[in-house]
């Protein structure tokens, strides 16, 4: 029993009976008891900080997945809505459009070295002597 | 004092009183805590293992997460098919008390037959499915009618944007996203994709707390064809227009990319829509351009010509006597349209003879006709990546008749589905190359990389000389004089070839003489084709020549594509020259003397 004590003592730093008179006993304890909570409100701290994060990541991942399928159904909206059954309904129906008969469509050759500027200043170049030759 | 005294001995008392309260209450503080830390022990050490794999059982679930299914687009890029959320309703019989009230309710809100939704819930099973992949508005109210035993579910659910554009070639799916037909079938482990796992925690009120993936799903790959959205729409209108004037039963077009074996359109009538399958049989989904058999006719002339060309049994400038239109093979008359005398292969093929064909088809003899008619393709599928392609009827030649050569060099006693003609025509248009005709151009992955489909010539069947021969003597059909000159066009040459091919009638097993199969086949522009065009008209009503019906239906189709691919005219077809041609001794370049061939005699001739 001495033994025990003194092993307990030696475990304290002094011997047992004047530590537990002396109080320091009890601040070691305070001490150590306070770790203790600090450890478990750590760890449900953490615990409750994983479970919010997952509540979180389940509402983004439905929020992701109702935007995607939102995408998804505007592309099939889209492209319901540029099928050319319907578009040649509405352009006839509608719009009283006919389709072009064999002769009415003219094909003209591409000409990709044309510079978009330059004809523009034809153009305008063309309107000032249209114009001079209005004036009197 | 006494008092006093007696004031000492209460407070002993109650002193003595609290404190055997107070060791009772430690005593059962004590005796609660040995319980609970027993408890607790239980509990964290001697039921841990088990307990712990309940509440896992409880709380986390390995739920299946499908992979989406691919996209189909067209070879421009457009959507033709692709998957959305649909909302489905289920119920829990176990748990709905009155299910013939609540069945009649929900079937009238579903539009299901009452009896038939009362028997659901009528069972002991703790889910049955009422209606799936319905519209939003349905399934709120079936959620509004049902009450607790009902419930919605979202599924996804394959939808067809352009409804019946390419139905028969894009096929469908079943309510569970399997492909039940066309590219949908073919293709369909490569849409499917890959299921997947998620390992879901549940909270106690069922919210998701954690989701961990184990295995995560796999998006199908894309697919994009090589139809065209425009142009199968334009086939389509075709189709519609001449199925409506003449009333034929159905009609097929199938246009092909000659160097590429790319199909740009197959447009199969009658037809239907892929988004609501309820109530249709497989006749009207079945794509006949790959099923179905037909005689080709006088389609096939050109193509036996080329043999015959290459076998050198014929030459260009050869007269082959066509009898005055009426010659008896194997005791039966072989007739022609109207009478002919001397014609060169040109012009049998210009005025569609029957009889010279027979005759140049005898020159061949069976076994190099039947050869050629298997080197072309025929008596064997084409190998389209679509599923359920028939190889046609070509019989061997051992079962030929006496009569057998001549039918085949017209076009009878085979049997050629429509895809098989334009394959073989392909070989014409693009300089004697056999292709493999396909319907997907490339495969996107999920991570967006493309990977084209490779698609090489198969092999040469004829060489290029013959081709451009055969090619020829094809842009006279669509002259005035020729028998598809309502093919031709003002700015393009046009080659092709009308077919009218008597229908055998099944009750009789005899060739019917109104029930005919209408056809036009060509390709545009004829000096360098960029498509080869079949247009078939099965049985249409009235004057069913496939130069009056089905000829227009290929320059509408032809005239549209044309401008909707901008190619420009090409310069003005050179105008065929009549000279004269004096034969120097009698037989020269004459299959069988007859009037009007003898040495010194004028017979007229083309000459390019």
């Amino acid at each position: 029993m001495r033994r025990r004590r003194r092993r307990w003592a030696g475990l304290l730093g002094r011997p047992l009976t004047s530590a537990v008179k002396s109080g320091h006993w009890r601040r070691r304890s305070a001490w150590i008891g306070a770790g203790l909570a600090m450890a478990m409100m750590v760890a449900v701290w953490e615990r409750s900080e994983v479970v919010s994060l997952g509540y979180e990541v389940a509402q983004l991942r439905k929020n992701l997945d109702v935007e995607q399928q939102r995408h998804r159904a505007l592309i099939l909206e889209s492209a319901s809505l540029a099928s050319l059954d319907r578009i040649e309904r509405l352009a006839s129906m509608q719009l009283g459009m006919t389709a072009a008969k064999p002769g009415q469509i003219q094909l003209v050759p591409e000409q990709p070295d044309i510079n978009p500027a330059s004809m523009v200043a034809a153009v305008h170049l063309r309107l000032q002597v249209a114009r001079a030759g209005d004036a009197p | 004092m006494k008092k006093r005294t007696q004031w000492r001995c209460n407070e002993e008392q109650a002193n003595r009183r609290f404190n055997r309260r107070l060791v009772a209450v430690g005593v059962a503080m004590v005796a609660m805590a040995v319980v609970i830390g027993w408890r607790l022990v239980d509990l964290q050490v001697i039921h841990a293992g088990q307990l712990a794999k309940r509440a896992e059982r409880q709380q986390e679930q390995l739920v299946p997460v499908e992979g989406e299914r691919g996209t189909i687009y067209d070879r421009q890029g457009r959507v033709l098919a692709m998957n959305t959320e649909m909302p489905s309703v289920f119920a829990v019989p176990t748990a709905i008390e009155e299910p013939r009230l609540l069945g009649a309710a929900l079937a009238a809100v579903l539009g299901r037959p009452k009896a038939e939704v009362v028997k659901r819930l009528s069972t002991d099973r703790t889910f049955v499915w009422l209606d799936r992949q319905i519209s939003p508005a349905r399934a709120r109210a079936a959620l509004s009618v049902g009450g607790e035993g009902i419930g919605v579910i979202s599924e996804s659910h394959r939808f067809y944007p352009k409804r019946s554009l390419m139905a028969h070639l894009i096929g469908f799916t079943g309510l569970d996203n399997d492909g039940l037909e066309g590219i949908e079938l073919r293709y369909d482990s490569m849409l499917r994709g890959e299921r997947g796992w998620r390992l879901v925690e549940r909270d106690a009120a069922g919210r998701v707390v954690l989701s961990k993936g184990p295995g995560t799903p796999k998006r199908g790959d894309d697919l994009r064809l090589t139809v065209d959205e425009v142009i199968q729409f334009e086939t389509e209108q075709a189709l519609d227009s001449v199925v409506q004037e003449t009333q034929a039963s159905s009609a097929i077009a199938i246009m092909i990319e000659p160097t590429t074996g790319a199909i740009l359109a197959m447009a199969v009538r009658p037809d239907f829509n892929p988004n609501r399958l309820a109530g249709l049989d497989a006749g009207q989904w079945r794509n006949r351009a790959i099923t179905d058999l037909y005689e080709p006719g006088s389609t096939i002339k050109p193509l036996m010509l080329a043999g015959a060309f290459e076998e050198r049994v014929v030459k260009p400038e050869d007269l082959i006597d066509c009898e005055q239109g009426r010659m008896m093979v194997a005791n039966k008359p072989l007739h022609d349209h109207e009478p002919f005398g001397l014609l060169t292969p040109q012009e049998i093929i210009q005025h569609s003879s029957n009889i010279g064909a027979a005759k140049i088809g005898m020159r061949l003899g069976a076994e190099r006709l039947h050869n050629w008619l298997t080197t072309f393709g025929f008596g064997r599928p084409t190998g389209i990546d679509l599923k359920g392609e028939v190889g046609g009827l070509l019989r061997p030649v051992s079962q030929w008749s006496g009569r057998s050569v001549a039918s085949h060099a017209i076009g009878q006693e085979l049997g050629v589905t429509p895809l098989q003609l334009v394959t073989a025509y392909a070989a014409l248009a693009n300089g004697g190359w056999m292709v493999r005709p396909h319907l997907v151009d490339s495969v996107v992955l999920p991570d967006g990389t493309s990977q084209p489909v490779p698609h090489q010539p198969l092999r040469r069947v004829i060489s290029g000389q013959t081709a451009r021969r055969v090619r020829d003597i094809l842009t006279s059909v669509t002259t005035s004089e020729g028998t598809g000159a309502q093919a031709s066009m003002a700015d393009f040459q046009v080659a092709g070839k009308t077919g009218t091919a008597q229908k055998v009638n099944p009750e009789t097993h005899r060739y019917d003489a109104q029930a005919v199969v209408s056809s036009f086949i060509g390709f545009v522009p004829a000096d360098s084709p960029r498509f080869v065009l079949l247009v078939v008209v099965d049985d249409p009503q009235g004057p069913g020549w496939g130069g009056t019906v089905a000829a227009p239906v290929f320059r509408q189709i032809a005239t549209a594509t044309l401008h909707y691919m901008g190619v420009m005219p090409s310069a003005a077809p050179p105008s065929p020259k009549l000279v004269q041609f004096t034969p120097s001794a009698p037989g020269i370049g004459v299959s069988k003397a007859g009037p009007g061939t003898d040495a010194g005699q004028t017979v007229a001739m083309r000459i390019e």
